[in-house]
């Protein structure tokens, strides 16, 4: 396992007690994590573009309780991200959906986009494999806690 | 990260539906509305093509996605004869692939990137000889700046230059104050190419060189104690919108520092009635770019319309007087002059001007450096320094 830059730790509820708190949460990590970037602002609107899409999981699937952990750091040029939380009920859901993002293609991404009705969380999962490259895995903790791995080789494009 | 909240809306003019700032709604709701509304009254529009103009979208989650996929996909099948342009920028570096799959939804969705259109004038001022010019008119401009900037930028200050073409004030800002964090950005790769091999070329480390769109910055708000735009607003067609972005990442207390001319004052002696034609004629070759070379004077009202406080209009005027009249500084500031002949009169080809035109421009540029370069000549070219505060939290 890389070795983490750095770590948060949030109750669950506090978290969930508002959406903005993705966006809030996902701009601070990649703050911290574009800080080595020649580029820091463009690898940061990357990375958060990513990670947010992370942490409007949780926030969809979370229960509102224990903790939500994030573990972070950016090895030459891409990104590792570890979040884990309570996710209740809804890990074995999560647990599906990482596995169907890992082996969904274009086509299904395309399917999934234009239509209303598709799952959010499926589709955003889908869109990092698919789009972002983003490597995926899951790891039931038991509990109902659930933790999310997201890897990323190289952030920026030259 | 920028936290501009989002905004969207249809302008009949230009047949555009604008983004802006962060689209990341958690489901339906009025941000969505507000999107499939503008997107439909715009698809309603009698002309051929919608441009959906997503440059300036600096935060997009997947369900803000999903619902632009949704609304496109809609408006393309109800009006089979337009076609739906979606316009993204390469500043943005997810903001191509994530739209790009949008155009495989129907025929008629085309996604783009278009970074040679930020403002009308863009191209005309990324070619080489203008590199040459904005050196030497750093040069000039920092003997008259260098005090004013010490008035405002005390030591440790967090510091942005935007739109810094290649660098060079930030370099002087980086020798001169040493400030505690530096970051300067422009749009334009190369010149920030350029900018970084200088950098390292005269040993000076530590300025951050972003790209960047200045009517959509990246920064967060609220960041920096000083923010320096010099000879910039001047070239947007929309330069309240640059003005705004800079507002907003100073820090509350902070100051924005603004340089913008008006070349119809530049002055010249002997030649005097030739050069006056000829600077007359360069505001209206910008104004013909949507550009407005005569700012300088009009900046005072900007920056208090804008919010800021306390707005001083400084006038500066480099002259042949500058240092002493040194001969060196002739030198140099005839080496401005050419540039901008070389410049100026190539946009005015460009333009369209007849060569009896082009050949009396020309001819007012060179009496302009004939004024300078002689030892009883007398030149003079004026800049105003806008120097404003942002006001503290609920002032």
């Amino acid at each position: 396992m890389e070795k983490s830059w750095f770590e948060i730790e949030m109750v669950g509820s506090a978290f969930q007690s508002r959406w903005s708190t993705c966006s809030d949460t996902a701009n601070l990590v990649a703050q911290v994590l574009s800080l080595d970037s020649p580029d820091s602002q463009r690898f940061a609107s990357q990375v958060s573009s990513i990670t947010n899409e992370l942490f409007e999981l949780a926030f969809r699937t979370g229960r509102c309780a224990g903790t939500l952990k994030v573990n972070a750091g950016a090895p030459e040029g891409g990104i590792f991200f570890q979040l884990e939380f309570d996710a209740g009920d809804n890990v074995r859901r999560i647990v599906s959906e990482v596995e169907q993002a890992r082996l969904a293609g274009m086509n299904q991404y395309l399917e999934l986009l234009g239509r209303e009705e598709a799952a959010p969380t499926l589709l955003s999962l889908i869109e990092l494999t698919v789009v972002h490259k983003v490597s995926l895995a899951v790891r039931d903790l038991g509990q109902m806690r659930v933790g999310l791995d997201a890897s990323l080789h190289r952030v920026m494009e030259e | 990260m920028s936290t501009t909240a989002f905004s969207v809306w249809y302008d009949e003019h230009d047949q555009q539906v604008h983004l802006k700032g962060a689209l990341q709604p958690v489901g339906p709701g009025p941000e969505t509305r507000a999107v499939e509304e503008a997107i439909s009254r715009g698809a309603a529009s009698p002309g051929k093509v919608l441009y959906i103009a997503a440059k300036r979208l600096t935060a997009l989650n997947t369900m803000g996605l999903q619902m632009l996929a949704c609304t496109l996909q809609k408006v393309a099948r109800e009006n089979p004869g337009k076609k739906f342009r979606v316009v993204t920028t390469s500043v943005i570096p997810w903001s191509y692939p994530r739209l790009a799959p949008l155009q495989q939804l129907h025929e008629n969705i085309l996604v783009e990137t278009y970074d040679q259109d930020f403002y009308p004038g863009q191209s005309l001022f990324e070619d080489g000889a203008f590199v040459s010019a904005l050196r030497a008119q750093t040069k000039m401009t920092w003997r008259h700046e260098k005090s004013l900037v010490e008035g405002i930028l005390k030591p440790g200050a967090a510091v942005a230059d935007i739109c810094c073409g290649i660098g060079d004030f930030a370099m002087h800002l980086k020798k001169t104050f040493s400030p505690g964090r530096l970051v300067a950005v422009d749009h334009a790769k190369r010149s920030l190419d350029y900018a970084r091999a200088m950098a390292e070329e005269f040993g000076v480390d530590g300025i951050e060189f972003q790209v960047g769109d200045a009517a959509s910055l990246l920064l967060p708000d609220d960041t920096f104690d000083v923010v320096f735009c010099r000879h910039s607003l001047q070239v947007f067609d929309r330069p309240m919108e640059i003005l705004s972005e800079i507002v907003r990442i100073c820090k509350p207390g902070g100051t924005v520092y603004v340089t913008n001319e008006k070349n119809s004052h530049c002055l010249g002696e002997p030649f005097g009635e030739s050069i006056q034609w000829t600077y007359n004629q360069v505001a209206l070759i910008w104004a013909h770019f949507k550009m407005d070379i005569e700012l300088g004077p009009k900046q005072k009202a900007m920056m208090m319309a804008s919010g800021l406080q306390d707005v001083r209009n400084v006038q500066f005027v480099v002259s042949t007087e500058d240092d002493g009249g040194h001969p060196r500084v002739r030198e140099e500031f005839a080496e401005v002059i050419r540039s901008w002949e070389e410049s100026y009169c190539r946009w005015a080809s460009k333009k369209g001007s007849d060569g009896n035109y082009l050949d009396r421009l020309r001819q007012g540029f060179r009496d302009h450096q004939q004024a300078i370069l002689r030892p009883n000549g007398y030149a003079t070219w004026p800049v105003w320094a806008g120097i404003g505060k942002k006001p503290q939290r609920g002032t």
